[in-house]
Order: C-alpha cells, then structure tokens, then sequence
C-alpha cells in the first residue's frame, strides 16, 4: 500500500536503532575480547564459535518473540528442549526402542507441537495466566525428564556414526557448524514471518491491543495459541540440534535455559509488555548472551608460585574472573540493555544534548517508562462472593480454601499410609522445618504478587546473603551479629535496587528481578569463590538449631518428661521466626491500610492511584520485603546447614511462586493471603514427603514412590490448583450448570 | 598273618586318624570360638532382626545428595545385593534433582529418621558440618549410621561411624597419568585445563581438583618440563569455572578460546562425560591428553572410543555394598565402624573391557 506522500507503507521494521546499537554493542564486546585473547578473537574461529554456541538459543529466541510480542510468556521451553531430547533419544536409543531417527525426530516435533497447544488452550480457552501455565509445563516438563531418563544418562554414539541425521550436530569444511545454517533459515523465516506476512501483523496488533485486535476481526485466541506452538516447536528443534550434537542426553538438557532465552528476546528490544519486538533483535540478543559468556570468561597469562609437598615452584597459568563473575556481569548487562530504552532512546538523551551544546532549548523527552500498566480491575468478584457469603460457602468462597483443603487430605493421606509415626509431634515439626524455607519466602513473594509484580531474585538473594554471613565470619573473623546484620542489609539492598528499577526506572518486575537473579547469585558465588565455607560459631549455628538447645545453652532447659520438653525438643527455632514473621505479615496484609494498600495497588493500579494510594510506594515496600525475607532465609540456612554452599536457594523462586499461585494469590495482582501462601507452600512439602514415605505393605515388605516425578505431581497440582480457581470459583460453572438445569423445567412448565 | 594284621592296623589307623582329624580340629576350633562349631558361630544372631524396630526385619535407608543424575545407581545396586544377601529391606532415596541438592536431601533424611522402622542409615556427607543433628539424632534412638562416598571429616563421632570411600587426594593418581600422557605425546608446550562446576561448592570435587593439578604439576616439574605448559585450575586451584546448566559448550568454548589445550582433567561423574563429549565434539581425541573422575557407561563408551584417555573409577558398587555390610555386622555382631578405602582405579583404554560388566560402574 502506498501513501500519499510516495512512500511505501512498511510493516514493523525489520531492522531498527535498536538492532544497530546491539550490534555496535558487540562490535565493541568483541573488540575486548580480541585485545584479551587476539589468538581466538583475532579470527574467524571465534565468530563460528559464537554463532554455533547461540544457534540453540537463537532458534527458541525466534519462537519466544513471537509469545513475548503476543504479552504472554514462555517459561516452559527449557523443559520442552529436554523433554524432546530424552524423547528422542529413548525412540533411538539401542537399548530402548531403537527406531530410525526420521521416527525419532517426527515424534520429538509432534511433541513439541502437542506442548505449545497444551500451552495455548491453556491460556487462551482455559483462561490460565500464560505464566502460570507454562511455569506449570515447566514442571511438568523437568519431571517427566526425570522420570523417563531415571536420572541416566542415554547415549547412541556407536548407532549414530552412520546416520545422516546427525550430521547436523557436525561441524564441516570452513569450521561452520551444521547448526548455524539451520538457525540462520529459522531466523529469516521468523524475520520474514513476524515483520512481513499476515502472521506478524496479527501477533502485533494482539500484543499492543487485544480488545482492538478483536474489533478488527483478529482472532486473537488462535494467534496466541500459534505463537506457543512456533514457541515450542522452536524449543523442539533446539532439542533435536543439542542430540545431534551430543549424541547423548543427561537429565540436566535445557535446564535454565528458558531465563537466557527470555533475557535474550528482551535485550533484544521486544517489550514483556507486548506489542514490541523483533525475531532479528533477538537473534542478537542470543549472540550477545554467548559472546559475554565467551568474553568474561576470558584470562590473561600469569606466573604464579605454589608449593606441592613442601616444594616451591612457578606456574604458568592464566587469571581470570572468579566464580560467579560471569553470570553477576551477565545480570548487570541485561538491566543495563533495558535501561537504555527509557533513559537514552525515549527521553531522548541525544537530542537533548546536541541541542543544549547549540546552544537550542532541550526538546521534552517522553517521560513514559517502559512498563505501561493495564487498567484492569482484578480479584473483586471473588472479594465480593466472600463478603455475600455465609458460614461453610464463605469459608469455601475464599481462595486459599483449596489449598488449605489439599494441606488436609495430603496430610491425612500421610497419617492413613503410616499412622505409626506421621501425626507425631517430632514428625509434625519436622515437616514444619522443612518447609520454613519455602514458606519463608513465599510470605514475602505474596505481597509482591498480591502487587502484580513477580520477584524472580529470592533464590539468589538467599545465596547471596548466606555467602555474605559466611565470608564475614570465616574470612574476615567477624562477629555472629555483625554478620548477620550486613548480611541482612546486603539482601535489603538487592530489594531496594529490584525496587528502584521496577518504580523509578519503570521496568516490569519480572525484567528488574531477571538481572538481579543473575547479579545475586553471581556475587553469592563470587565472595565465596566457589567454595564451601562452614565452622561458624555455635552461637550463631544455634539460630538453626531446635527450641531446646537455645534453652539449655541459657540454663533454661526444660525439665525431661514434660510436654514443655517434648514441645521445645521437637520444634526448631526458624519454625518460630517463620511463624512469627507470617503472622505480623498475614495480619498486615489482611488487616491494615497498607496491606489494603497493596491489594488495591495490584487489583487496578490507577484506581488505586485515584484513591491517594502511593502505589510506586507500596510497590517499592513489597519488594524490598520480600528481599528481606529472602536474605533472612539465607542466614538461617548458613545457621541449619553449619555452611555454606554456593548452589544455596536454587530454583526456590520457583517453589516460592508455585507456593503463592497454589495458595490462590493472582499472578495479576489484586489478591493473596499469607495463610493461603504458606498452605500453598505445605502442599508443595507434603507431596516431597510423601514421595519419599516408606509405605508398608501386608505382606511385610515396603516401598517407596518414585522420588523423580515430584515435580508432575507439583506441576499439575500447579494448573488444577489454578483451573480450579478460574473455572469452579470465579467462573462458577458448578453454580450456573446448576442454574440452567433448575431453569429447564421451569421453562418446561411454561 | 602278621602282615595283614599290621596292614588292617595302620589302614585303621590312617582311616581312624583321617576322620579322627577332623573331629580333632573340629575339637580345637570348639575351644577357640569358645565352644561353638563354625555353622553355629557364622549363624545369625536370633535378635538381630528384631534389632530397635522389634519387627522381625531389618530395614535399612540409603540416602545420596543427588538422584537424578545416575551417577549413584550403581551404588544403590550395590547396597541391594549386600541388603539382598543378608534378607535386609532396603530403602534407596536421594535428592530428585540432576545436580547435588544438600538441603533436599537433609529434608529426606529428617522424615527417614522420624520413621520407626528404619534400623540403620546410610548417607552421602558432602556438605561439611550439615549432618551433625541427623547423627546425633540417630545416635539418640540407637540406629548405627555408616558414611558413604562424600567424606567429612568433622562429621559428629566421627570415629566411630564407618566410611566407605576414597580420599580426594586419589585424583593425584588421574593428575600423574595425565602429565605422562601429555609428556609422552611428544608436545614441546601448551595448556593443561580442569574444568569444573566450582559454583555448585561440591567440597569433594574441589579437592580432586586440587589434588590432580598438584600431580600434574609435580610430575611435570620432576621431568624438567614444567616451564613449557601453562597449567590452569582456577584462581584457587579448585578449577576453571564451566556453566553447570551447559558444561559441553563451556569445555568446547575453553578449548577453542585457548586455542593450544593439550591436557584436561576433570573431577566428577558430571563433569567428566561432558569432557569427552567436549573432546568428541572438536575431533581432538588425538591431540588432548583427557581424564577424569568416575566411570559411568558414558565415560567407558569414550573411553574405548578414544575421546577419554581415561578415568578413575571410585567404586561406586562398593560404596554401597560395604555400608550395608557395615551396619549389618555392627548390628548383628556388635563389629566397631570400620573404614572402607575404595580407592581409584585407572581406567583406559586398555583395561576398560575387564570393568562394568554387571552394573558396577
């Protein structure tokens, strides 16, 4: 179409400033690493070399922007590389079904494929939060790795020798990898889909607006529904690409590739806010992740002196960034990216610079940030069926009663299958320890959520805290209180930056705790160098210990044979913290004009506004409460464990969120209880106990249920917990199926 | 007359003293093991099923810090042929995840020791200092507890809880053969690499990986050719740190950005596969000297395929089959914790066909 002035009427850019700054970036990155190491940079190597290591990364990139320009997400396609690859590999494998590749491969896409619909339905027709639902697929897709591969490792190298399927893992003449190629013809397509056909128009139009999408006759149901199948099929092909490489599969593939690969979409320019992003900028931003990668794990030639039995000799060796460095400047890179949107491009720094050098007055840059609130009012008609309620309705009415349900029959499952020792007290407080961690920071997630923001840091805000406690008392001698108190105010700063960066800076939360769950663990792992550090003072250790042990290192040990002794030797002293903390939490949140405050702030941002609510404020607090819960979880680890250990706190963001949803908080914002959260987190500990419960059979032998598909069983206790809440409380399709069959006869006898 | 009668004397007295031997030295062993006959003394005692739980069974649980990554099923099949052989119930739990989990695995442990019917316990200990409540909880209810594997030393009575493993400094043994090997090659320089997962904090790992560089590093100092190899293990001699979420691609990113890698050695079951995938990938099994730690099927599969020199294998059969005796014996004949050195044995590809037959390695 053309316009009036001549010009022709272009689709969203293919290539924009955006995509030239990223590339200026890398130039520059490159030109580092060529100064560090000219004998790898210096040469074609090292560019093949990136191209290959980012072609997996690039290929789901292409897929991810489709879902992130649609505004959902897709935290499943890490689990879906793995689940294909293991799918494949037990199709192949000789010692499993031993089928020729093309059936291993035709089955690893349908599987893909199957995934990405479960995922669309689920988010369109189901109406699940597309974070949920694949957070939940994630789940589900790491445990069925699991379950399937048993933890082994499956290997085909001797079958795969003659089979031209892998020929794609291989690298041929001029040292390109067969991978590059391959993504290359993904990325064009993707280029060329989103920017150029009727696909990408509708993606956009979806993304920026859905209603106005829909009035334009998109379907915009399909168009999200299409994306998640590109998405997975795109992890699929990833999937397929890494055992062609490998030839084998550990139970580890794709693990934690789902953050890079949405890091990469977004420091490619796409917003999480949808509406905004192109497949070419983030095939940069998967090259940029590697190169980084490739660069900071640069070194330089060194000489070092080490004695070995007693001998003093010089090594030649190179230096390098320590432990952690990479993923802490990784995080760093990525908040960076973003901010460079609303504080040079959208203000227009630029502009404003080169007119005050002339001299001109500055031009008024656009004071919009890049998150851009919906205006939705969210969680009230559940407010309102609870409030119209009475008696077992009104308890049923309210969000967390599911979770609190499921805590009893999963409990009462345990007391039916061992009624010997599961009610007991030691037992019972057992199970309270074990899940204090999760619940610990779940309280402080729930008022993140309960916000309509997300905090994806709390696992490495733990790590970094605990390696901060630890370091101050092992390597700097320091005293159990002041190392609590800097490690304390160490995590509360990881809160205040979250927060500075998601309120001042305007990112979505979800992009401001994505940098720092790198930024954190990086430094946690930094300070400690990759080490364990233990043997801290007693006194201090005892912050993780039982109730008694506090007595008697007091002189206030109970005496034996009393119920006070039984109490305080079974209950441990991060149980009370925890229990103490959810109760001031829960009574904030429930009862006072601040946790009304937070409510209000997630249920509809502008109203709330409008009411005189400072919501940067209460955004601000939420989040710097939740670090705090975090860097307190952290020290008590260091306490229980006696030390410290740089993988501390992994994945526990996940369990924390999984532990909010569950316990019926909206990921939307607009609602959460700490009752609900720390239920949510019960039922998470109580299906891990279960799974690791010796169940006693007649015959007087025993078993136990198979540990590796834990996470099935959390995943789809996730999505029921969640279709649940939509389908049976706010949709009410009991209530109106009830109606409209009381209705039929009425109408009958009219 | 008298010749047959001397003859019938002698044949008497030879059939006499050959039976008679016997019940004599039956007689002897009698007064050594205090009046009983070997069949009564190797019998079990009567009470020892019944041992705390009073249920006319043993039951033992195993518990390792990581499930999900096979390198501890031969461990576990291990434990239930010793826990078959002595008609014990054996319980085979671990964290579920593919990476060393400390604090699921401690979860696991807590709720096994809440369990009455559990008569011992075996545990991996890789986080140093983590598992003193479990023992002293265990010690309180009388349930004897044997180590496994991941030693530490600071453990809570550790003198009397048995372990069965190798020490880390067996890695000097992979470090020796790896500076042989690399001087053998005939190379006239370059740089000897231990990649390793340094942030997952593995204490055990890290002084493999300390062990093996100062071999290497000796080996090569006593040939007069340590000034010709750049030798990298880390800024703390714990390793070069590798992505645990991609360990392939990061040993392939360290072999090409070096661009002059001649040796490598990593320290763990994790590790060391990914090394000789690393090795596979670049076609480079000619020119790197590779070996590790451990010996799962994948590394005895790049081993004779010759993308691995070799490997230590540390037994892990063993470290299951032994704690399982262990605990047994002290409970059935009050045998004090004895240690179990399961040491390394240096796998090539020489010797790789005489191991792994039945699910040991």
């Amino acid at each position: 179409m053309a316009l009036p002035n001549g010009r022709r009427r272009e689709p969203p850019d293919l290539f924009g400033a955006w995509e030239a700054g990223l590339l200026l970036f890398m130039v520059a990155l490159y030109f580092v690493g060529a100064v560090i190491n000219p004998g790898f940079f210096g040469t074609p190597d090292a560019l093949l070399a990136i191209l290959r290591d980012a072609a997996r990364f690039g290929v789901m990139a292409v897929g991810m922007s489709f879902v992130i320009v649609n505004r959902d997400l897709d935290l499943s396609v890490g689990s879906t590389l793995g689940l294909v690859a293991v799918v494949f590999s037990i199709a192949y494998g000789p010692t499993f079904y031993d089928l020729p590749s093309w059936a291993g491969v035709a089955i690893g896409l349908s599987l893909g494929a199957a995934v990405g619909l479960v995922n669309g339905v689920l988010v369109t027709k189901l109406k699940v939060p597309a974070f949920i639902a694949t957070l939940a697929m994630l789940f589900i897709g790491r445990g069925l790795v699991l379950g399937l591969t048993g933890g082994k490792t499956i290997g085909y190298a001797g079958k795969a020798q003659t089979d031209a399927f892998f020929v794609l893992g291989e690298t041929q003449l001029l040292g390109i990898n067969n991978q590059v190629p391959l993504f290359l013809i993904i990325a064009a397509l993707g280029i060329y889909v989103l920017g150029r056909t009727r696909w990408g128009y509708e993606t956009y139009a979806t993304g920026g607006n859905a209603q106005a999408a829909e009035y334009a006759g998109i379907p915009t149901d399909r168009v999200r529904i299409r994306a998640f199948v590109l998405s997975s099929l795109c992890a699929a092909i990833a999937g397929l690409m890494n055992v062609a490489q490998d030839k084998t599969v550990t139970s580890q593939y794709g693990q934690g590739s789902e953050l890079i690969v949405i890091a990469a979409v977004i420091v490619g320019g796409a917003s999480i806010l949808g509406g905004r992003g192109r497949v070419l900028g983030s095939c940069l931003g998967a090259l940029l992740v590697v190169l980084i990668d490739k660069v900071l794990r640069e070194g330089v030639p060194t000489v070092r002196t080490i004695t070995v039995g007693g001998v003093e000799m010089e090594i030649q060796g190179m230096a390098q960034l320590p432990p952690g460095a990479v993923p802490a400047f990784l995080g760093l890179i990525l908040v960076a990216a973003v901010l460079i949107e609303p504080w040079l491009i959208r203000s227009g720094l630029a502009a404003r610079l080169w007119a005050r050098l002339r001299g001109r007055p500055a031009p008024k840059g656009s004071d919009e940030g890049v998150a851009i609130a919906g205006v939705q009012t969210r969680g009230t008609r559940i407010t309102a069926r609870e409030s119209t309620a009475s008696g077992v309705a009104k308890l049923l009415a309210r969000r967390e009663s599911a979770a609190v349900i499921l805590v009893v029959v999963l409990w009462a499952l345990g007391a039916m299958l061992r009624p010997d020792f599961w009610g007991s007290l030691d037992n019972s407080f057992n199970l309270m320890l074990a899940f204090t961690e999760v619940a610990l920071l779940s309280i402080g997630m729930t008022y993140v959520i309960a916000n309509g923001d997300i905090d994806l840091s709390v696992g490495a805000v733990l790590a970094m805290s605990g390696a901060t406690a630890a370091f101050l008392m092992k390597e700097l001698q320091a005293g159990p209180m002041v190392a609590m108190a800097v490690a304390f105010a160490a995590g509360t700063m990881a809160g205040v930056v979250n927060a500075l960066l998601a309120t001042k800076a305007r990112l979505p939360a979800f992009v401001a705790t994505l940098g720092m769950f790198y930024i954190a663990r990086g430094i946690g792992a930094w300070l400690v160098a990759g080490r364990q550090l233990s043997g801290f003072p007693e006194s201090f250790n005892l912050l993780g210990r039982k109730l008694i042990e506090i007595l008697s290192s007091n002189g206030l040990a109970p005496q034996r044979g009393t119920l006070w002794y039984d109490v305080t030797a079974a209950v441990s002293v991060q149980t009370l913290i925890m229990a103490t903390i959810a109760l001031v939490a829960g009574i904030v949140l429930a009862k006072t004009r601040f946790g009304h405050s937070v409510i209000a702030t997630g249920g509809n941002r502008r109203a709330a506004e409008y009411a005189g609510i400072n919501t940067d404020r209460v955004r601000f607090v939420s989040l710097v409460f939740s670090a705090m819960c975090a860097a307190l979880a952290g020290i008590i680890y260091i306490a229980y464990l006696r030390s410290f250990n740089p993988s501390a706190g992994q994945l526990r963001e996940l369990d924390a969120i999984a532990s909010v949803i569950i316990g019926g908080g909206s990921i939307f914002g607009g609602y959460g209880s700490v009752l609900g959260s720390l239920a949510g987190a019960a039922v998470i500990t109580l299906i891990r106990a279960l799974l690791s419960l010796q169940l006693l059979l007649p015959d007087g032998t025993s078993f136990v249920m198979p540990q590796h598909w834990v996470n099935v069983f959390i995943g789809l206790i996730l999505i029921l917990a969640v279709l649940a809440d939509i389908w049976l409380r706010q949709e009410g399709v009991i209530q109106r199926v009830r109606e409209r069959l009381a209705a039929k006869p009425q109408l009958r006898e009219a | 007359m008298r010749n047959l009668l001397t003859t019938a004397a002698l044949a008497a007295g030879f059939a006499i003293t050959g039976t008679g031997a016997s019940f004599a030295q039956s007689g002897m062993l009698e007064k050594a093991v205090g009046g009983y006959t070997f069949d009564t003394a190797a019998k079990e005692n009567p009470a020892t099923k019944d041992f705390n739980s009073n249920d006319d069974k043993l039951t033992f649980a195993i518990v390792t810090h990581t499930a999900g990554n096979g390198f501890f099923d031969p461990t576990y099949v291990g434990a239930k042929v010793a826990a078959d052989a002595f008609g014990i119930n054996l319980l085979m739990l671990g964290s579920e995840a593919p990476v060393d989990d400390i604090p699921r695995e401690i979860e696991i442990l807590n709720q096994i020791i809440q369990d009455p019917t559990i008569d011992g316990v075996i545990m991996t200990t890789p986080q140093s200092g983590a598992y003193d409540d479990i023992v002293k909880t265990l010690e309180s209810r009388g349930i004897p507890v044997a180590t496994t594997n991941s030693y530490d030393p600071k453990l809570r009575n550790r003198n009397n809880i048995s372990h069965t493993g190798q020490d880390a400094s067996a890695a000097a043994i992979g470090g020796e053969a790896l500076a042989k090997c690399v001087i053998a090659s005939g190379v006239k320089g370059g740089s000897i690499i231990f990649p390793s997962t340094t942030t997952l904090g593995n204490v055990e790992v890290n002084n493999r990986i300390t062990a093996a560089f100062e071999a290497t590093v000796k080996t090569l100092n006593d040939a007069g050719r340590l000034k010709n190899f750049k030798i990298d293990a880390g800024p703390t001699n714990i390793g070069i740190d590798v992505d645990a979420n991609n360990i392939v691609g990061s040993i392939v990113s360290l072999i090409e950005s070096r661009g002059d890698v001649v040796g490598a050695f990593a320290a763990n079951g994790f590790v060391t596969p990914a090394l000789g995938n690393a090795i596979a990938q670049l076609n480079m099994g000619e020119k790197i000297c590779s070996f590790g730690f451990d010996l799962g099927p994948a590394q005895q599969e790049q081993i004779r395929a010759g993308h691995l020199d070799g490997s230590l294998g540390q037994q892990p059969f063993l470290q299951g089959f032994w704690p399982v005796m262990q605990l047994y014996l002290q409970i059935d004949r009050g045998i004090a914790a004895a240690n179990l050195d399961t040491r390394a044995q240096l796998v090539t590809k020489a010797t790789v066909d005489k191991v792994g037959k039945r699910y040991e390695n």
